[in-house]
């Protein structure tokens, strides 16, 4: 991360922006070990003792049939990567959309893609022909055709418009969720029906590395590209005129950033089914801690969003037997807090 | 002025003997309570029945009443187990269901003399319109075994031969005992540990309050989700092999996934799947993990598996024929039954 | 070395705009385009700056036609203040200011040290230091004029294009800005092409005036020549006299206001 240069201090609650990113960094580390050490299964430093045991006596093959070595590598760490990783994934795009739309109400579903892909996976789980880890498949599919087509809708109708943009997307919200309805109403009210409603809950109680291996690299890669080119969002939020008198190409620069967040956010939910909240209230939480300038908010952002997943999945996990769906957590946690930073920055000059 | 009064008084004369007409004609109806605790008033024939949601419909066919079926909920018309028992059951009428609504007008044009609704705040008003509009409805909840013999007794009164439903519950008794008196000597807290893969999805359970639960105990189990409650509950693959079940039963519906699961490395240790004591729940004609008097064949099929020693003298394939043809007088293979509880590896 | 324009013309869809516009500024020339309100300034402004495409005609940066050039290169060498400002995000006005360095960053770069060094002088150029970590969103409108102005010269281009610069400017801040604008001119040598309302303003400070009536060239050429009653008459629609005031200033009224106040 290259860190900001300048004589500015930050307008948020922190003068220097290293000193928070910084900060949340320790905690997202400190969590992350915390979280490989809490589940169902007898935690701490029992389970670390009985698997250097199993190593010391039989060697890598002993640690391999070692259950407790194997709920942590097999179980706990790819969910916990997957819970920083699809944590950072939703916060940067809502901050993405955010900025692209200068509307701070905006999140990342805004232009159809959770719609699209909860669709997708409904249509996965009706069809017999469809194998079960070809669900996932339709889902990412039709997030990403549901953006296509909000995408194109708006450039039919007036191509540079950010507000026909919206609307759009909420058209082709509107009809993705028809669609699924009519799914539901089709579907076995018995077995088919309460599968399609597990899934949307969105949990992430099935994480495995393939998960990873499948959504990491391109929801990484997406992370990298989008905290490069962080600083033409500020500029792009001047509007489209003063954009272009700066000297880019606004409608382009929107697609981009467009579409790699929505490659991110149809990952996410193809992956672990509609997580929400996160991609609202996380950008907040960063604007209110070093400002709304990109360059510094972005970083604090994607550790911001991490951790808050990170808990909010341990919370998840471990406060009943059984798992609670993640959306809860995140809906009882980040709604009163939306609502709080919308009180403390009010007068700030954008709500 | 006097005109006035008589005009009343031959008004309400009229009406005192309208009014009466029907009173003295329901002394030839019946009157049940049914699982709701409502009064219900019946005709002294009942011969044409609608259900709206399946357990109801299974319930109404293993009493032997298929042939006054006039309206079932719709997935009834598409089911093996309905269609075999009951051929014509796919020309019958369609009223949606509980999930979905139940179409009232599709219901009163069929113009039954028995409407059989589900314990639900929706079913539970519905009945309420229906009396209102002069047509019987009991209220069931078969969701449970004691439930399930109260809802098989409640209907067999219904339709006046109470009989009906006393077969019913010895067949459905025979094949329960058949298992109680096996495992009654084994000591509770040495029974075999079951994991149920709910119809959701592998990774969810049955509660302890839900009807599967009951299904394992009785089979000489012990359920790995008895401690959960509510419906069925969301699992981590952590906690099935924190439990590390004896034996895992999957619902039928939930078998699709079941390659891709079976292959985690986290699930391979775990016993039953090293054992290979992973079954799905019978049958392909109708599961018996869901609320219907075949759950007692469940339970003897869970129980067979569970310990299959003690049950060496027993003729599986035998005991649910003689089952099935006592509801349906059809047996199980007859009507193209098969148990198809392995999975292929 | 020029801006110049020659027979531009541009139309909204079907309805005309601009039509056959030609004129040239030179280095170091403060120019004012004068017109009513609908006259077609605006347009011609963001038609220099490459932000509209016209339909005709050609304007060439020191000889080169900017039709071929890039988004980005054009931005090393025009810049706009624009007339109004929405509302954005909470920044600071140095990020604001520090914007205007954005065409000479490359694809991941942001901005460094130096560009804000001199995003600071430039505000500091202008009197305006004490802004620089106020929320852009809260200061006054021709506070925000100034922000601006201070981001397109931070641009460090030859040409700075102004629309209604001093629309939200009180008394003196106006005469002070358009003084600013034209010592630059002089210092820098840059060429500066401002949209003004108030003809004293445009007679007071500017080189050359271009006069835009219904979107067609009514006059142009050095301010002593084209600032005569008769022009600024037949621009805007009404009598008008030319009026001196004392220290051989002279300021132009409508002859109406002879009347109101008889």
């Amino acid at each position: 991360m290259k860190l900001q240069a300048g004589q500015n201090s930050a307008p948020g609650l922190f003068a220097d922006h290293r000193v928070v990113i910084a900060a949340i960094l320790v905690l997202l580390a400190l969590a992350f070990i915390f979280s490989l050490f809490i589940g169902r299964l007898e935690s701490g430093f029992g389970l670390l003792s009985r698997a250097w045991e199993a190593w010391k006596y039989k060697g890598a093959s002993g640690l391999a049939e070692n259950v407790d070595w194997l709920v942590l590598t097999s179980v706990r760490l790819p969910r916990v990567l997957l819970a920083v990783l699809v944590g950072m994934g939703l916060s940067v795009s809502g901050a993405v959309y955010q900025g692209l739309f200068r509307n701070p109400l905006v999140s990342p579903d805004i232009l159809g893609v959770a719609a699209g892909c909860t669709f997708g996976a409904a249509l996965g789980l009706i069809l017999s022909q469809v194998q079960f880890g070809l669900v996932r498949l339709s889902a990412f599919v039709f997030g990403l055709a549901a953006v296509s087509l909000a995408l194109w809708l708006a450039r039919l109708i007036a191509a540079h418009s950010i507000i026909v943009l919206v609307l759009a997307g909420l058209v082709v919200t509107s009809v993705f969720n028809a669609l699924l309805m009519i799914l539901k109403y089709l579907a076995d009210p018995y077995s088919q029906l309460p599968a399609i409603v597990f899934w949307i809950m969105g949990s992430l109680h099935r994480a495995q590395w393939k998960d990873i291996y499948l959504a990491g690299p391109l929801i990484g890669a997406g992370l990298v590209l989008i905290h490069v080119l962080r600083f033409r969002l500020n500029v792009l939020s001047l509007g489209d005129l003063q954009a272009r008198s700066l000297g880019l190409n606004p409608p382009l620069w929107r697609i981009m950033f467009v579409a790699v967040s929505s490659l991110i956010v149809a990952l996410s939910v193809s992956t672990c089914g509609q997580i929400c909240w996160i991609g609202l209230v996380v950008p907040h939480i960063a604007r209110t801690l070093v400002g709304p300038n990109h360059e510094r908010m972005i970083p604090v952002t994607a550790l911001t969003g991490g951790l808050f997943l990170l808990v909010a999945d341990d919370l998840a996990r471990t406060l009943t037997t059984a798992e609670m769906p993640l959306s809860i957590i995140t809906a009882l946690a980040g709604a009163p807090l939306f609502a709080y930073l919308l009180y403390r920055n009010r007068g700030g000059g954008w709500t | 002025m006097i005109v006035k009064v008589l005009i009343l008084l031959v008004s309400l004369t009229t009406m005192i003997l309208i009014g009466g007409v029907p009173a003295a004609l329901a002394q030839n109806e019946r009157k049940i309570m049914d699982l709701a605790g409502r009064e219900v008033v019946l005709p002294s024939q009942v011969k044409k029945i609608v259900t709206t949601f399946k357990p109801a419909t299974l319930c109404v066919l293993s009493l032997g009443l298929a042939d006054r079926l006039v309206g079932v909920e719709d997935s009834s018309k598409k089911e093996p187990l309905q269609l075999k028992v009951h051929p014509p059951l796919a020309q019958a009428a369609g009223v949606g269901d509980k999930s979905r609504g139940v179409n009232l007008e599709a219901l009163v044009a069929l113009k039954p003399d028995l409407v059989v609704l589900y314990a639900q705040k929706d079913g539970l008003e519905l009945a309420g319109r229906l009396a209102a509009l002069g047509i019987s409805a009991i209220v069931i909840f078969p969701e449970d075994f004691p439930g399930l013999v109260q809802s098989l007794q409640v209907l067999a009164e219904a339709v006046g031969e109470p009989e009906r439903a006393a077969k019913v519950q010895r067949a459905m008794d025979r094949l329960l005992n058949l298992v109680q008196t096996r495992i009654s000597a084994l000591p509770v807290d040495n029974r075999p540990v079951v994991y149920y893969a709910s119809p959701q999805d592998f990774f969810s359970t049955a509660s302890g309050q839900m009807l599967q639960d009951d299904m394992v105990v009785r089979a000489g189990g012990r359920n790995a989700g008895h401690g959960l409650s509510g419906y069925f509950q969301p699992v981590s693959p952590e906690q099935v092999l924190a439990w590390n079940p004896d034996l895992i039963a999957v619902s039928r519906r939930t078998a699709g996934s079941l390659g891709e699961v079976l292959n985690r490395p986290e699930i391979r240790m775990v016993k039953a799947v090293t054992s290979k004591r992973v079954y799905l729940f019978p049958s392909d004609l109708a599961p018996w993990d869901f609320p219907s008097p075949l759950t007692a064949a469940g339970v003897l099929w869970l129980g067979v598996r569970l310990d299959p020693d003690l049950f060496r003298d027993l003729n599986l394939l035998k005991e649910i024929n003689e089952f099935h043809a006592a509801l349906f007088s059809r047996t199980f293979t007859e009507m193209g039954g098969r148990l198809a509880d392995q999975v292929t590896p | 070395m020029s801006l110049s324009c020659s027979a531009l013309s541009f139309a909204y869809g079907r309805e005309p705009v601009l039509l056959d516009i030609s004129f040239r500024v030179e280095n170091g020339t403060f120019c004012a385009i004068l017109g009513r309100n609908g006259s077609g300034k605006t347009t011609l402004l963001h038609c220099l700056g490459g932000i509209l495409k016209p339909d005709q005609g050609r304007i060439e940066l020191d000889g080169l036609d900017i039709a071929g050039l890039s988004r980005q290169e054009l931005a090393r060498l025009v810049s706009l203040v624009p007339q109004e400002s929405i509302d954005i995000f909470p920044f600071q006005v140095i990020d604001v200011v520090v914007m205007g360095r954005t065409p000479f960053l490359g694809l991941g770069q942001s901005p460094g040290r130096d560009d804000y060094r001199l995003a600071w002088q430039t505000l500091g150029l202008l009197e305006a230091g004490y802004l620089g970590q106020r929320n852009f969103n809260k200061i006054s409108g021709g506070e925000r004029q100034i922000a601006l102005l201070a981001r397109a010269l931070v641009q460090s281009t030859d040409t700075i294009l102004l629309d209604e610069p001093t629309n939200h400017l009180d008394f003196q801040n106006t005469y002070r800005l358009l003084g600013r604008i034209k010592e630059l001119c002089r210092s820098r040598g840059l060429r500066a092409v401002a949209a003004i309302h108030d003809p004293n303003l445009a007679y007071l400070f500017a080189d050359q005036v271009v006069m835009l009536k219904e979107g067609r060239l009514l006059a142009q050429g050095p301010t002593e020549q084209v600032m005569t009653a008769e022009w600024v008459s037949e621009l805007y629609g009404t009598e008008t006299l030319l009026a001196e005031v004392s220290g051989g200033l002279s300021l132009f009224l409508p002859a109406l206001i002879q009347k109101s106040r008889s």
